[in-house]
């Protein structure tokens, strides 16, 4: 038993300095390049069981980079006093995570909110399907044999927001902006069929008031998260997390 | 009946005074019952023997549940037959040791706990629950010397009186009762709905009783007997009547059954492949509408800290129905004890504490609480590690399209107490569900566990959904019969609606010692009732009027016992 904690302190501080050791300049996005990915290379030459824990929690950190890709809003569709948006999020081919585990994919996207944080927005979705391929050429986005489809986690928002936005290792807080982070999640087994590298694309179309404008690209704070994460792990294990940076709406 | 004939030479030799006074009050009564030879020791013992085969057999899965109506009769006929107490007692204990050898015959198989723990509960186990079947035999040993019919009255409630004792916690062993051996056939015991379980037992010991007693009266006695004891029988001949619904009467529950072998649960490495299984079960099943989800019992390999389980919350999220999953759970902030419990996630995300198992299984799940559990833990002999819970009230399961639906649950073997499922019913529930896992233990006795869900379906007249790890998951009707079921072993899962419960019926307002005592009461008064006659009787044939009717008489009088005939 007392190995066995040893093992699990040592496996954590081995996760820890992976964590936060500081990305290279040059690799903007780390799933790019060839090698071990982040969950790879937490568990290195151990097992997963190393590093988990039997006591739940939620990470107060993230393991952040930033990721090829990006997210857009555009307003698509105004009719009296409503307006019908249109979010796409675009993740670019990357590495993904080869680890025997199930994951919770979250997607932490900002949308409308009031002043007092509650949504001032209606979905037209209850969730949001990842597609491959490009805008327009699009097919659904399968593994392990399923459709990848997020849907909304209001308990995830009440219990794990709070911990992470606004934190150092976490999500930007972006209360002041007019939008607050939702939160959209799959479960996910890992699929070991699947190749090495992955390429995801997913539209999302909500409703608001006339008054609702776009996020601002210029703001640095406006992004979206997707956070892998293997929710058995030690919560002191912070998530990998790919940052979508916003773009500009496409023109028309 | 009885080889009366053989006897009769000792009989002369009683002496009608060896019960002073009695003779000078001038009260005709039998006398005390002759002790049978001692070479007949051997026959005594082959009776109990036979009992306890009998029962044994009739406990076994299988289609020998019948048997259970004539198990006691070989040795209620031999204490029938006048053996003395200790004789009777030894017969007694001689069935016991049999019935509890073969309807615990699976326990020393069982992969649990680890050591000698299981065996040498075995062994202690069959010992201890056989001295009370000894002390019944020997008391209604002991009673034949009043009276020929008292002891036949006095074994059903003394019988049920045997199950109710050991189902306490003190015993712990609320299994191999008389009437679950008939739980697979549910039109014979309707009755339940009415009388609960210790009803039945004390019926099918009823008749066991009967056929003793029957050997001795006349025809007419005989059909008389006959017809009441076939009127438990009424209700399962009778169609069920309607019951009233609220517009949406059923609830589509989807039970998961992921098949993991006892080797791999709860160990580290195989999380995540359980997880996946049980994941891969129940995105197949919930591609239809489904009100509920339901994984066995600690199929949530994570011990559950006081603050919740986003993980879990989760998975319900992405399956998109609540999930009712049975997991381990700290009670506590820093406790050290740990509960096998059942989580319910709800539509809204929030997690909810459904049940704890109120009675943890003795030796293999239980921490130890006494002094001797604390030795046997020390000497390896007690494995035991989970505090028990409190009995919990139902929660509400919201529907599409019906309001909220008080669902009961209970873990594993807390079915097997008809309190706790009765104070449910008592609080709304209208569906049952049983979370269990037998990898450990095997199929025999998750086969038991399946006879004692569809007894308590039929009991309280409740739907009733049974999730096993390893199978046999049923979804049950109120009147016990199978809607559907998952063969045992395999990985599976399936939906099924059932309908839910009306009202309670009386069974669920009638506690285990108020039968006791009825049954008690009732063989007791009847026999008192009886000697209250025989001795009017008596008196107006000492004025010359013949008596009308006494049981003792008839049967003493038809089998040549009565002292009259003796003296």
């Amino acid at each position: 038993m007392e190995l066995r904690k040893n093992e699990l302190t040592m496996s954590i501080a081995a996760a820890l300095a992976v964590a936060f050791t500081p990305l290279p300049a040059a690799a903007v996005d780390g799933g790019m390049a060839a090698g071990p990915t982040y969950y790879e290379q937490l568990v290195g030459a151990g097992s997963l069981a190393d590093l988990e824990s039997s006591q739940g929690g939620l990470p107060g950190a993230l393991y952040v980079v930033e990721a090829a890709g990006g997210v857009d809003y555009q307003a698509v569709e105004t009719s009296g006093s409503e307006t019908t948006w249109e979010v796409t999020l675009e993740v670019a081919e990357r590495n993904h995570e080869r680890v025997e585990a199930v994951y919770d994919l979250v997607l932490a996207l900002p949308l409308p909110a009031g002043a007092d944080g509650s949504a001032a927005f209606e979905a037209e979705q209850w969730g949001i399907t990842a597609q491959e391929g490009t805008k327009g050429a699009s097919v659904a986005f399968i593994y392990g044999g399923e459709k990848v489809t997020l849907k909304r986690n209001v308990a995830l928002e009440r219990t794990w927001l709070p911990l992470i936005v606004g934190a150092e290792a976490g999500l930007p807080d972006i209360s002041e902006t007019g939008y607050a982070y939702t939160l959209w999640d799959a479960v996910l087994r890992y699929d070991p069929g699947y190749g090495n590298r992955l390429q995801g694309l997913a539209t999302f179309r909500y409703q608001t008031g006339a008054g609702v404008v776009a996020p601002d690209p210029d703001e640095e704070r406006n992004a979206a998260f997707v956070i892998t994460w293997i929710p058995t792990l030690d919560p002191s294990v912070p998530p990998f997390t790919i940052r979508l940076d916003l773009r500009p709406p496409p023109q028309q | 009946m009885c080889q009366i004939d053989s006897v009769k030479v000792r009989i002369s030799r009683l002496d009608p005074r060896a019960w002073p006074g009695r003779s000078e009050r001038g009260l005709h009564v039998p006398a005390p019952m002759p002790a049978i030879p001692g070479k007949d020791l051997g026959r005594s013992l082959t009776r109990g023997a036979l009992s306890g085969l009998l029962l044994g057999i009739a406990s076994l899965p299988g289609p020998f549940g019948l048997l259970v109506f004539v198990a006691l009769v070989p040795l209620l006929a031999e204490i029938d037959r006048g053996v003395a107490p200790r004789r009777a007692g030894a017969a007694g204990f001689v069935a016991g040791l049999l019935y509890f050898a073969i309807g615990f015959g699976f326990v020393p198989f069982a992969r649990v706990g680890g050591g000698l723990a299981l065996p040498a509960a075995y062994l202690l186990g069959i010992v201890v629950l056989a001295a009370p079947v000894a002390a019944f035999a020997a008391l209604l040993a002991w009673l034949r010397r009043f009276s020929r019919s008292l002891p036949l009255l006095v074994a059903p409630g003394g019988w049920i009186a045997l199950e109710l004792v050991r189902s306490q916690d003190l015993i712990g062993v609320p299994w191999l009762h008389l009437a679950y051996a008939l739980a697979d056939l549910p039109w014979l015991i309707q009755a339940a709905s009415v009388v609960g379980l210790y009803g039945i037992s004390c019926w099918v010991a009823s008749v066991n009783s009967g056929l003793v007693a029957g050997a001795a009266l006349s025809p007419r006695g005989r059909v008389l007997l006959a017809i009441s004891l076939s009127l438990p029988l009424l209700p399962g001949l009778v169609g069920p009547a309607p019951e009233p619904h609220d517009g949406t009467p059923s609830l589509r529950v989807a039970a998961v059954q992921p098949g993991i072998p006892e080797s791999s649960r709860h160990d580290r490495a195989s999380f995540h492949p359980n997880l996946r299984r049980l994941l891969e079960l129940s995105t197949r099943v919930v591609e239809r509408p489904v009100d509920l989800i339901v994984w066995p019992e600690s199929a949530y390999e994570r011990d559950l800290a006081p603050n919740g389980d986003a993980f879990l919350v989760s998975i319900a999220n992405g399956l998109g129905a609540p999930l009712l999953t049975g997991a381990w759970r700290f009670p506590r902030p820093l406790s050290t004890a740990k509960r096998n419990a059942a989580l319910l996630v709800s539509r809204q995300g929030e997690l909810i504490h459904a049940a704890d198992k109120v009675h943890p299984v003795t030796i293999y799940e239980r921490a130890p609480r006494t002094a001797i559990s604390r030795t046997l833990a020390r000497l390896g002999l007690w494995t035991g590690r989970f505090e028990a819970g409190e009995a919990a009230s139902p929660v509400a399961i919201e529907r599409t399209g019906g309001s909220p639906v008080p669902v009961g649950v209970l873990i594993c073997i807390d079915t097997s107490y008809p309190d706790l499922v009765r104070e449910l019913r008592a609080r709304g529930a209208r569906l049952l569900i049983e979370l269990s896992n037998e990898a450990g233990t095997g199929r025999w006795s998750a086969r038991l566990h399946a006879r004692i869900a569809r007894f308590r379906a039929v009991e309280m007249r409740t739907p009733f959904v049974r999730v096993a790890n390893t199978g046999p998951t049923q979804w049950i009707d109120a009147r016990g019969r199978l809607v559907h079921a998952l063969a045992p072993g395999a990985p599976d899962a399936a939906v099924r609606a059932l309908e839910l419960a009306g009202p309670p019926p009386l069974a669920a307002r009638l506690t285990a010692r108020v039968v006791v005592a009825a049954a008690l009461g009732f063989g007791i008064g009847v026999s008192g009732l009886s000697a209250g006659f025989r001795r009017r009787a008596h008196r107006r044939a000492a004025r010359g009027s013949g008596p009308r009717f006494d049981l003792n008489q008839v049967m003493e009088g038809s089998s040549r016992w009565s002292y009259e005939r003796m003296s």
